[in-house]
């Protein structure tokens, strides 16, 4: 069941994702669809999340957008979800949630300062953009990237600090799968007044789903489904995005994920692993259930097939 | 022809060779062909792309090379060649099955012991000197299959040649049922397809008995899986089936011959997680077309698909992409059927086309079953059902 509504204000609003950002020219959304978007969100009860442009936006949208309770995603320090080009001073950022979109190369040379972060950000999210196709060289980099940050997460959590990071403590702190859920969860409206699983799809103009006029009508909507996702729903990578579109570009359906996306869960849920193992080790203890180890990095091997 | 019993309880349909333990590789030699049967899938058929030498050769050399990998790891290879009409292109044929054998022997390849060379053909050049002399060089490793759909009114209802715009229809009846007895001399258990449209109903009967009576024992028939049924088929193809049902069994036809029609196994419910493959080799099998680009099945090319783009899973200089064989791999018949599908009281044997479903899918997706089939299976169910019935009654009360 869709709970949440992102409304793509203009074609150059940032990205907070996997997919690039757009570099095109701008393309507000019009006024008139804002606004029935809104009104469609507050008739489905739809949480709303706006996701900005770099520009600021006239002020009869402003007007709109703030008649109702929204979460602003914007590359902009006042949002409530904050995309950084670049990591900022830690300490403006206290209580933030924050979103960087690295590629493996990029993680790997920022490691002291996002971890500064964790001392003050409410969370931090590292989205990987460089996922698929992945050579052995950055899984090791990725591996290792995640062990140097999992050692300052450990400390941080001795210290009395619970830092979130979704890559390292998402899996620690879930139960279940909690991934993206692009076209099952939430749905984008775009500037062309359709629907989309999500921004990235906007782009390709692939997979509309539906307009204002219609509503949300996905063909095949069980497909973004994790029980309709035969390698996912046996996995237990709660922290993966799970992210429908990259698998859609990488093997060509939305819920078959690519073996470099699983990959790369996997080395996280197994840094998380190693999180909890150290704490042990040192004699704490952390009030959260165990997490096996596997002995896969790709979960289809759990599959019947070749 | 005379019609001959023999004193085995029933024929079946014999399984290919080496089911389920071989790999099938198939080259798209070329996508023209001499006929344009109304029923064919092919909407992209040309005369221009024709493969290579060169292709075919890198095609080898790449699979060859890949023995111990997973995706080629099985005891024995079929080698199938398609077109169009593979038979077109006999020359390359001949140097692309040299090449491999010369190639498995030189790399002591296990599938050197385990390896044949397979065709579906309209049967038109099959008594040509060149495609004799193949089949006498290959005869050991060849399967041949000659597509004949029944009697002559039957066969030139669909099966006609080319013309241009204003030449009259031709069929290829005639052409083909001459080399049926050469054929049938060099491969006696050869069997052949038959594929029904809506507008074939009428004649399956009788075209059944006639290829009987032609000496083929093995008729293989499937109604088209495309949407083409219309409103009353289903009856017309249950009554055309209890016709011959009662044919094959007052005359005791069912020891010496068999048609696919008819099986023990179908009309079944099947268990969700026991009975959940999915039913084609999609994924498993690898074609290869003219530009070098492989796919999971011909059917994935874009000379197979109305609707769709290509399903492209690799080519010849950088092998296979493995993301896109990942779909096929995970494909099982629950993943893709509706609930009613999957709680239906006779599922068993209701086939379907993976190429067919993605090209009639709602969105871009190979995980949507189509269902056009439905009411057939279901008439031939019931058709089956009394076959059988008929059958058990006739043996236990002689
Ligand atoms: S599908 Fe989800 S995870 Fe992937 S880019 Fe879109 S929002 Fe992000
Ligand atoms: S790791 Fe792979 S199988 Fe597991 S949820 Fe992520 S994409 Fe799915």
């Amino acid at each position: 069941m869709i709970q949440y509504l992102i409304i793509m204000l203009d074609d150059t609003s940032r990205s907070f994702c996997h997919y690039p950002d757009y570099k095109g020219p701008r393309n507000l959304i019009p006024l008139s669809t804002l606004r029935a978007g809104i009104v469609y969100a507050m008739k489905e009860n739809l949480s709303l999340q706006f996701l900005y442009p770099d520009y600021q936006l006239p002020k009869e949208y402003i007007k709109a957008i703030n008649k109702i309770d929204h979460i602003d995603i914007a590359a902009n320090h006042d949002a409530d979800v904050v995309i950084c080009d670049s990591i900022p001073p830690a300490d403006a950022m206290v209580d933030k949630t924050l979103v960087f979109r690295f590629t493996v190369d990029a993680l790997a040379s920022s490691i002291d300062s996002l971890c500064e972060l964790l001392r003050t950000a409410l969370k931090v999210n590292v989205i990987i953009t460089d996922m698929a196709p992945v050579s052995e060289s950055s899984f090791l980099l990725y591996k290792n990237s995640l062990r140097k940050i999992a050692d300052a997460v450990t400390e941080l959590i001795i210290s009395g600090k619970i830092p979130q990071l979704n890559i390292l403590t998402d899996r620690i702190n879930l139960t279940a799968m909690n991934n993206c859920n692009a076209g099952w969860h939430c749905v984008t409206l775009a500037p062309d007044g359709c629907f989309y699983p999500c921004p990235a799809f906007y782009f390709k103009r692939i997979y509309s789903i539906g307009n204002l006029k219609d509503g949300v009508k996905a063909p095949n909507a069980q497909l973004f489904t994790l029980p309709y996702a035969p390698i996912c729903r046996k996995c237990d990578a709660f922290q993966c995005k799970r992210c429908v579109w990259k698998n859609y570009i990488e093997t060509g359906e939305v819920n078959i994920p690519s073996h470099e996306q699983c990959v790369i869960s996997h080395l996280e849920r197994n840094a998380s692993v190693q999180i909890i193992k150290s704490i042990n080790s040192r004699g704490f203890t952390w009030d959260v259930l165990p997490i096996n180890e596997t002995s896969y990095l790709d979960p289809i091997s759990l599959l019947d097939v070749c | 022809m005379e019609l001959q019993a023999n004193k085995a309880p029933f024929r079946e349909i014999p399984g290919g060779w080496q089911a389920g333990s071989s790999k099938s590789i198939t080259f798209i030699v070329t996508k023209d062909c001499q006929l344009a049967c109304k029923y064919c899938y092919l909407v992209g058929k040309n005369t221009s792309e024709r493969m290579s030498f060169d292709v075919a050769r890198s095609a080898t050399d790449y699979i060859l090379s890949m023995e111990k990998d997973p995706l080629f790891a099985f005891e024995s290879v079929i080698w199938d060649f398609i077109g169009g009409e593979p038979f077109l292109e006999i020359d390359l044929i001949d140097k692309i099955c040299d090449y491999i054998k010369c190639e498995l022997f030189r790399l002591n390849h296990h599938w050197f012991n385990s390896y044949r060379f397979s065709f579906s053909t309209n049967g038109i050049n099959y008594a040509s000197e060149k495609v004799q002399k193949f089949i006498k060089k290959n005869l050991d490793h060849l399967s041949i299959g000659i597509t004949i759909d029944g009697t002559k009114e039957k066969h030139d209802l669909n099966r006609i040649y080319k013309r241009q715009d204003n030449e009259q229809e031709h069929g290829s009846y005639d052409d083909v049922v001459k080399n049926i007895p050469l054929w049938l001399s060099q491969f006696p258990d050869g069997g052949t397809k038959v594929t029904i449209s809506s507008n074939d109903i009428p004649f399956i009967k009788e075209s059944v008995l006639h290829l009987y009576g032609l000496g083929i024992h093995d008729v293989s028939i499937n109604c088209v899986f495309e949407n083409v049924w219309k409103d009353g088929d289903d009856q017309l193809l249950e009554k055309q089936l209890i016709e011959l049902a009662d044919t094959i069994i007052d005359n005791e036809l069912y020891k010496d011959f068999a048609c696919s029609f008819f099986s023990e196994t179908i009309g079944k419910p099947l268990d969700p997680e026991n009975d959940n493959n999915n039913w084609c080799g999609a994924g498993k099998m690898l074609a290869i077309d003219a530009a070098g680009n492989f796919y999971p099945c011909t059917r994935f090319a874009q000379y197979s698909l109305r609707n769709k783009c290509a399903r492209i899973i690799g080519n010849i200089t950088e092998g296979i992409n493995r993301n896109k064989v990942r779909p096929f791999l995970c494909l099982t018949r629950t993943d893709q059927s509706r609930l009613e599908c999957i709680e239906c009281d006779v599922a068993s044997g209701c086939a379907w086309c993976q190429g067919e479903n993605y090209d009639s899918a709602d969105s871009d997706t190979i995980f949507q079953r189509s269902t056009a089939i439905c009411k057939m299976h279901k008439a031939r169910v019931r058709a089956n059902n009394y076959y059988w019935n008929r059958l058990y009654f006739k043996e236990n009360n002689k």
